[in-house]
């Protein structure tokens, strides 16, 4: 995926600092999880024209290994976290203690370890957010997708589609010690999800007691 | 998503889609045509962006081509995509919702359906050539199909 570039506006300047939170909840959880130095940054927020999501991400025409969450519910919102093959692969290996698989199928094992992944990634944007809105949030069970990045990422985007033009797109990417890793994880709330963190952000105890 | 491209041979078309569908127009005469990428099935009002939806999409398409000279009798369509990519919840029926949408804005434009691939639980790469107005469609899990 390409780096982004978006125009920052105060609401997007203040989600950016809640994301930001949350990111940092989830880097912890995901270094226990993974009991190594794997890390999460928040690498954008942003919100684009509908019809240049797919593409401003470069999804291609990759087949990508995804986890799926959403929060179900109006005020409610999905997660996508997608690896490369390879990069999947090697996830669910160190979780599981074992080689890498080279087939082409994931066994139920593999993806039972991509999906409680997902799942503490999930939780902790979750909690962030629950903390902020007072709201309790209600995420389903993971899905493991292997498929198209861009057909999946569209199912996603339909909830905002709905009511605007334009998709907020919260996009967070992996490191290990000082290497990239081709993994990413992308927050896509519904407009009742974002209305309601912007009117929380915009409360003066909120705003002053925001972690940095 | 939410765009209709217009192009002639020896172009070649291209998108993926999950929820969404992609509708093809073909002038065989004249060897083009376009490519709507419809993301909702119902405008209701909404005129901002016409491909968006299946009931502005079709009309929208319809007035790019008249403007090329081609008339909607000439016209051959192909719908492909409208998948649930996962889950069950308030969006899962999108994807049918959008077929039924299109199916019913070509039928009201008078234009025949010649090709459908639809529905399911995957992606779908499309390739629709203009030259010969065949559509290839690529979906995990199985061969590419030609419609």
């Amino acid at each position: 995926m390409t780096h982004v570039e978006c125009p920052v506006t105060p609401k997007i300047h203040l989600l950016r600092e809640l994301f930001a939170s949350a990111t940092h909840d989830a880097s912890t959880a995901m270094c226990r999880w993974t009991n190594s130095l794997i890390r999460l940054t928040l690498d954008e927020v942003c919100e684009v024209p509908l019809e240049d999501a797919c593409s401003e991400l470069n999804l291609g025409d990759d087949l990508l290994t995804m986890v799926v969450l959403n929060l179900e519910g109006e005020i409610g919102g999905s997660m996508v976290l997608t690896f490369s093959e390879e990069n999947g692969r090697q996830l669910a290996a160190s979780l599981l203690q074992t080689e890498p698989s080279a087939g082409p199928d994931w066994n139920e094992l593999e993806q039972s370890a991509l999906m409680e992944t997902g799942n503490i990634l999930g939780c902790s944007y979750v909690n962030a957010i629950t903390r902020l809105i007072d709201h309790e949030l209600m995420p389903s069970a993971p899905f493991f997708v292997r498929d198209y990045g861009a057909s999946v990422v569209e199912q996603v985007l339909v909830a905002q589609a709905g009511a605007r033009d334009t998709a907020l797109i919260c996009r967070t990417c992996f490191h290990n010690e000082d290497e990239e890793l081709n993994w990413w994880l992308l927050f896509v709330p519904s407009i009742a999800l974002r209305t309601a963190m912007e009117n929380a952000l915009h409360k003066p105890e909120h705003t002053s007691t925001l972690p940095h | 998503m939410g765009q209709a491209v217009f192009a002639a041979e020896p172009s070649r078309l291209t998108t993926i889609v999950g929820s969404c569908v992609a509708v093809t127009l073909y002038s065989p005469r004249r060897r083009l045509g376009m490519l709507g990428h419809v993301v909702l099935p119902q405008s209701r009002g909404g005129g901002d962006h016409p491909a968006k939806y299946a009931d502005t999409a079709i009309p929208h398409m319809l007035l790019i081509l008249q403007r090329e000279g081609v008339t909607a009798s000439e016209l051959t369509a192909k719908i492909t995509g409208g998948a649930c990519m996962f889950g069950d919840g308030q969006f899962s029926q999108i994807g049918e919702n959008n077929v039924q949408a299109a199916i019913q804005a070509l039928e009201s434009a008078g234009i025949g359906i010649v090709g459908r691939d639809a529905g399911g639980n995957s992606g779908r790469r499309v390739c629709f050539d203009l030259a010969t107005g065949i559509v290839i469609v690529a979906c995990v899990g199985r061969p590419a199909r030609t419609i």
